[in-house]
């Protein structure tokens, strides 16, 4: 049983449902003699024919041998420490913009500090500097370092302006 | 086993990458992989679907590492074993095919080349993209009608050898 010219013609042309296409393309697949007319539908297809292969360098096959025996490249974990590390550089670094910029209304500052200390955690997250676990860590007590620089400033606040609201 | 697999693997690179060299690097890295990855190739599906999946990875990932512009040299598609003019003729389609296909989306060309360079059947296409074959029968129609439309708009580039031939055959 072979495809019928007509199918075969909305076949090659893209005319056919996708369901129906993948119907066509197993017995295709199967069928070398329905797979030679639909080839000879094709209207590139003395276009493809004229295509020639592109020449493989001679050396190849040797080069590769010889990447296949090279020690693989060492791939460098990070350790528990140099994580922690930065997660503290990403909380203090949270801390120090609310300290730089401690003037500006207080809550505004706080988000941009927390905006940007977890805009670098997930840099750090999406550059696989860091487990998502150290990341965390460090968000956590960028927050609680906020929360105390918040209170603290409030404190400074009464203390030192006691007629601001 | 590289013997056999580095041709079909380097030749469907290139025509990916259009760049030889990023063709290169990235067949060898494509082997490599492959050696490396032995172990996790599960014999139920076929070597050489496993094998160009890794390959059309790899070129996703040169393409991506490298914006390429470099064209392959004309030394890649001339073979003179006709006659002058029909050589033309034939050279003639073989750029305009060479140039349409480098103006397809990677997603289109892929298909393409695995298909009419590779002689992949559909059902390997479909294992090879690890997509349902329906997806990919959409994918090639959609290839080959946006092939058809750039083939027939392209613009040959000035073939200093072409004019050579013929300007040759008519003195």
């Amino acid at each position: 049983m072979h495809v019928h010219d007509d199918l075969l013609r909305r076949f090659v042309d893209g005319a056919l449902d996708d369901e129906v296409a993948a119907s066509v393309a197993i017995h295709l697949d199967s069928c070398s003699r329905c797979a030679t007319r639909a080839a000879t539908l094709e209207p590139l297809a003395l276009a493809f024919a004229a295509v020639d292969d592109p020449i493989v360098p001679a050396e190849l096959p040797h080069d590769i041998l010889t990447a296949i025996h090279a020690p693989p490249v060492p791939v460098i974990e990070p350790t528990l420490g140099a994580e922690l590390g930065l997660a503290l550089a990403l909380a203090a670094a949270a801390a120090l913009l609310v300290v730089l910029t401690g003037d500006g209304p207080a809550l505004m500052v706080d988000a941009a500090a927390a905006m940007g200390g977890a805009s670098a955690a997930f840099g750090a997250l999406s550059l696989d500097l860091v487990e998502p676990g150290a990341a965390l860590l460090g968000l956590s007590l960028g927050a609680a370092l906020l929360m105390a620089l918040g209170a603290t400033r409030d404190l400074l606040g009464r203390v030192f302006s006691p007629g601001r609201v | 086993m590289i013997q056999r697999y580095t041709p079909s693997v380097y030749r469907f690179c290139a025509r990916m990458l259009r760049d030889d060299e990023d063709a290169r690097d990235a067949a060898q890295n494509t082997l490599v992989k492959v050696i490396r990855n032995l172990h996790r190739y599960d014999p139920e599906r076929k070597f050489s679907t496993w094998v160009f999946g890794i390959a059309r990875n790899t070129a996703i990932d040169e393409q991506r590492r490298r914006r390429f512009t470099t064209e392959l040299g004309d030394r890649d598609l001339a073979d003179t074993r006709s006659s002058p003019l029909e050589e033309t003729s034939r050279q003639e389609r073989a750029e305009r095919l060479h140039e349409a296909l480098g103006q397809l989306p990677p997603m289109y060309r892929e298909v393409l080349v695995l298909y009419h360079f590779e002689h992949f059947k559909y059902q390997e296409i479909a294992e090879t993209l690890e997509l349902p074959l329906g997806t990919v029968m959409n994918r090639i129609f959609r290839a080959r009608r946006r092939l058809r439309e750039l083939y027939e708009a392209a613009e040959l580039p000035e073939a200093p050898g072409v004019h050579g031939v013929v300007a040759g055959a008519g003195g």
